[in-house]
């Protein structure tokens, strides 16, 4: 098992990929912080995908023990989109059932999503009651019932007649195309 | 001005903990909790995503048997020096004395592995051992030739047995009219819990699983210094990017350290399986072979260990070869009960070794 203190606890995940870098003991030390972090998130995403519990965990336990390299291989900015897109690639990979692997650990990230998410975080309310009037009417209806009434998935469901899976579809795509409103493109597509 | 409070209605929220993540899998969060759950995964792809899985059956109670991995190998830079250091070492024929202290490296840790329950004839679990050091091959004793194990031809990991097909009688069947009845609905046929075949590699006429199957995620395993990976623009700016670090790819390294097998060399073959064995214990060509090698210097202790964890390997290439050898150390070991029972579960499997271990 890894060692753990507790003054890697309150290091960044960023702190903690260029812990593992370096030589034992801190890089176990930062590897058990970022198990604790992580590991049941990637689990949860490698049941998304692989629907088995064996093939998640393997791949989990796999990406964990192969971090130490990839961290050395890659420059990651951002370690939880990294491992995220990491996980999803090895799953889908597992899927496909490939035998020959490029590098699929070090694939460059989105980094617009990332500023259209900082707009939408910052932007004041009467900018964003603006935007959300440029939605559709179902995604309008989903994003103020859930974000400004603060109500539930199911709730939003039961109010708006929609399923739950498509109030979160809704939902993303509200969040998107209000993205994209706040980064100042005209037509939304929404 | 940007007005970002945490009441901001799209801010995520502070972090979401793993108890209240299963929590919420579970259904037992009240509104509040719900929707600050529910709000961070609008915001954060990898927590949908997980909640996603963790929403499946089965999922949380896996999670909660979730363990962290034994503490890996080096990371591959220095791993890559020392690979290259050692051959250079052994290529030199440069003795123990120049070789231990490459192996003076953190101990690694046998890998927790459950043995498939659908193997009747596996050995037991295996005990732990401490490593084996370079010291310790090199005060062992070769067996006499006619009492080693692992080289014949006849041997099933050999290559002279890769098209080996048992030919048998097929009975005449006759002739039968088409039935056009709906044919019954039958349950849907099991899915194989491991594959049926994997690749394989001969090297020196011996059977190895291609690091493909055993290493699929260590690109670093197929590159060879020769090589310039797409993303660097060329010989040079690779080497700028990765600085002196040197790898070796596993086959060549795996042919070197087979082809000292071949001629019986078997410390220096154990020399190097150790060094596989020492970054990647789980690798079940080296434990095979590392096995027989122990066998072949009298080391069975250590034999008994490197085969029963080829025998029980999730990967099954060596599973018949290992058992077999395995008894055959244990009866050198002189825990005579065990290797008859083993040799008589052999006996009854009815595979490639079954009639030689009815004899036993």
């Amino acid at each position: 098992m890894f060692m753990r203190r507790q003054r890697s606890v309150d290091a960044s995940d960023e702190e903690l990929a260029a812990a593992v870098r370096a030589a034992p003991p801190h890089r176990n030390e930062a590897l058990a912080t970022l198990w604790d972090r992580y590991a049941h998130l990637l689990f949860g995403t490698g049941m998304k995908y692989l629907k088995d519990t064996d093939r998640a965990r393997d791949t989990v336990m796999q990406l964990f023990a192969d971090l130490p390299a990839l961290l050395l291989r890659h420059d990651v900015a951002r370690f939880r989109p990294w491992a995220h897109a990491v996980m999803r690639n090895r799953c889908l990979l597992a899927l496909r059932g490939a035998r020959h692997h490029a590098d699929i650990d070090g694939l460059p990230l989105p980094d617009d999503e990332d500023d259209g998410e900082a707009r939408l975080r910052e932007a004041d309310l009467e900018r964003l009651e603006q935007a959300i009037e440029q939605l559709n009417a179902e995604q309008r209806a989903c994003v103020r019932l859930f974000h400004l009434e603060r109500l539930s998935y199911a709730h939003v469901a039961d109010r708006t007649g929609h399923t739950i899976e498509q109030v979160r579809s809704h939902l993303q795509n509200g969040r998107r195309n209000l993205r994209r409103i706040l980064q100042g493109h005209a037509d939304p597509n929404p | 001005m940007p007005t970002r409070t945490p009441d901001h209605p799209f801010a995520p929220g502070g972090p979401v903990s793993r108890e209240l993540l299963e929590a919420y899998a579970a259904g037992r969060c009240d509104p509040d909790q719900r929707h600050a759950v529910e709000r961070a995964m609008e915001a954060d792809p990898l927590l949908r995503d997980a909640m996603d899985g963790l929403h499946l059956p089965g999922a949380i109670e896996a999670l909660r048997t979730l363990r962290p991995p034994p503490p890996g190998p080096p990371p591959p830079p220095s791993r890559g020096r020392t690979l290259l250091v050692v051959v250079g070492a052994l290529l030199l024929g440069g003795t123990w004395l120049v070789v231990s202290p490459m192996m003076e490296r953190p101990a690694p840790v046998a890998p927790e592995r459950p043995l498939r329950p659908t193997m009747p004839t596996a050995p037991a679990p295996v005990e732990a051992l401490p490593p084996m050091e370079v010291a310790e091959v090199m005060e062992a004793e070769e067996r006499p030739a006619n009492e080693r194990i692992g080289h014949a031809a006849d041997e099933r990991h050999h290559e002279a047995m890769r098209h080996m097909v048992e030919r048998t009688s097929i009975d005449r069947m006759e002739a039968r009219a088409p039935d056009t009845a709906t044919p019954p609905r039958t349950a849907p046929r099991p899915v194989p819990a491991h594959r049926p075949s994997r690749q394989l590699v001969f090297l020196h006429g011996y059977k190895l699983v291609h690091p493909d199957e055993l290493h699929p995620y260590e690109p670093v395993l197929h590159q060879w210094q020769g090589h310039t990976p797409a993303a660097h623009a060329d010989h040079d700016a690779r080497n700028a990017a990765t600085g002196q670090v040197r790898t070796m790819a596993y086959l060549p390294f795996m042919d070197a350290a087979m082809a000292r097998f071949h001629a019986h060399d078997h410390k220096a073959a154990l020399v190097e399986l150790l060094f596989v064995l020492d970054q990647y214990p789980d690798d079940v060509n080296a434990l095979f072979y590392a096995g027989l090698c122990a066998y072949n210097l009298g080391a069975y202790a250590r034999a008994e260990n490197f085969l029963a964890q080829a025998a029980t390997h999730r990967i099954d290439t060596f599973d018949e070869e290992a058992r077999w050898y395995h008894a055959l150390t244990l009866e050198q070991l002189g825990d005579h009960a065990g290797a008859r029972q083993a040799f008589a579960r052999i006996a009854a499997g009815g595979g490639f070794y079954a009639e030689r271990a009815g004899e036993r």
